[in-house]
């Protein structure tokens, strides 16, 4: 096996911890329960240009059953009870009611990280239903974090990516977001908004969002910059709800910087891996 | 190893290194998620462009008086200016003269004109910007017919 091998190797196939993993499982559950919920109407028919397909949906997705089963499905899924069955279903069962209208984002992103998260044997720890053959063996590996994070680093990049337009960093798309768009709370076409007394020009809000769109998206995958791009994600995120509600993504993000931080790597009490990993590059 | 020297059933062991029991079932998984999250990606835009509108309505009288009148809700609402925000200039063109049209075929104004009386529909609109430097005109005739 080459170095990049073995390397790409233990990238893919580090064991995991079996209670970080069960803990991130369980924030999983009640996150995915809060932005999938139409308790607010919030979420409202589907809008996919397909008559027919829309009549059908509606008349299913909207319904309180189907969200009674999804939010049963979600609880066993937290609980452990055979979480790889349940999030699989429950992806199965959330991924027809996609073309709803509203919060489709933090829908697409939490579905992806259910459906990437459901590879692990999450029931190692922290489970009603928990079985016993699991323990010895932890969770499994990394890769299905991995994906997650990837996902994170998507969101923030290719928003910034998008924001990236002499338009945009001009603060015109700003301002005129904030003129036609209901979610914003102030207006910016002015050319300048008010923060702490003082006057900041839109242009340069545009910059400053776009560059730290940019520092989400890498400065998680730094070791040493971990804790403080997410500090810095949180009070992006706090600025942001000030002045456009999309509170939904707002959760769903800050919910997966966990992805980062929490300690997910499986070490044994030596501080070396599991003899059954070790030789595998 | 048992006295009868046949090992231990493999099946109820767990190999902890793969999600899928096999190195080939995971990498192939793991491709395929990673191919779907970057082919995704694209949809997990918020906001990127944006296309700002008005709409006036002026009827103009036979004998050329013009009279500026309230856009209707049907035609222009807070919710019509949410869509036309999303949508790109064309497309809020297209949705917005359908409205329009729908709106002037059932309308009492019209059918109770006096011959020669048009209402002129203005659509202001920018890709992007708020100088509304673009414009379409869709001027009704009593007839009904309705032209760009």
């Amino acid at each position: 096996m080459t170095a990049l091998a073995a390397r790409l190797d233990r990238v893919l196939f580090a064991p995991t911890a079996a209670v970080p993993v069960a803990v991130f499982r369980i924030m999983l559950a009640v996150v995915f329960a809060i932005v999938c919920w139409p308790a607010d109407r919030a979420t409202t028919g589907p809008d996919t240009g397909v008559a027919a397909f829309d009549s059908v949906s509606a008349s299913v997705f909207l319904t309180s059953g189907y969200w009674w089963i999804v939010l049963s499905l979600l609880v066993l899924f937290g609980a452990g009870v055979h979480p790889r069955v349940t999030g699989w279903v429950a992806v199965a069962v959330l991924l027809p009611s996609m073309p709803l209208a509203g919060r489709q984002q933090s829908r697409q992103v939490l579905l992806f990280t259910l459906l990437a998260f459901a590879f692990l044997r999450s029931d190692a720890a922290l489970a009603l239903g928990r079985r016993s053959r699991v323990e010895p063996v932890g969770p499994g590996p990394r890769w299905p974090l991995l994906l997650i994070r990837v996902q994170l680093s998507l969101l923030y990049g290719v928003n910034a990516l998008a924001k990236t337009t002499p338009d945009f960093l001009g603060g015109e798309v700003l301002g005129a977001m904030s003129r036609m768009l209901p979610n914003f709370s102030v207006d910016l076409s002015g050319g300048s908004v008010e923060v702490a007394g003082v006057p900041v020009p839109v242009w340069l809000l545009a910059v400053a969002t776009v560059l730290v769109e940019y520092a989400l998206a890498v400065g998680f995958w730094f070791r040493r910059l971990r804790w403080p791009t997410a500090m810095l994600g949180v009070l992006f995120h706090l600025v942001s709800i000030r002045i456009v509600t999309i509170r939904y993504l707002h959760l769903a993000s800050v919910f997966l910087y966990t992805s980062f931080l929490l300690p997910f790597d499986r070490v044994e009490a030596d501080g070396r891996a599991p003899a059954s990993h070790r030789g595998a590059g | 190893m048992p006295a009868s020297g046949r090992a231990p059933p493999a099946a109820a062991v767990v190999d902890a290194r793969y999600a899928l029991g096999s190195r080939r079932r995971d990498v192939v998984a793991f491709v395929s998620l990673a191919l779907l999250v970057v082919i995704a990606a694209p949809f997990l835009r918020v906001y990127y462009r944006v296309t700002v509108a008005e709409v006036t309505l002026t009827r103009i009288d036979p004998d050329g008086t013009r009279h500026r009148l309230a856009v209707p809700d049907e035609v222009w609402n807070a919710r019509r200016r949410v869509v036309a925000g999303r949508q790109r200039p064309a497309a809020m063109l297209r949705s917005q003269e359908a409205l329009i049209r729908r709106f002037m075929a059932t309308d009492a104004r019209l059918a109770s004109s006096p011959p020669g009386t048009r209402f002129e529909w203005r659509i202001r609109y920018a890709e992007n910007s708020t100088r509304l430097d673009r414009d379409a005109l869709i001027v009704v005739s009593p007839s009904g017919e309705a032209h760009r």
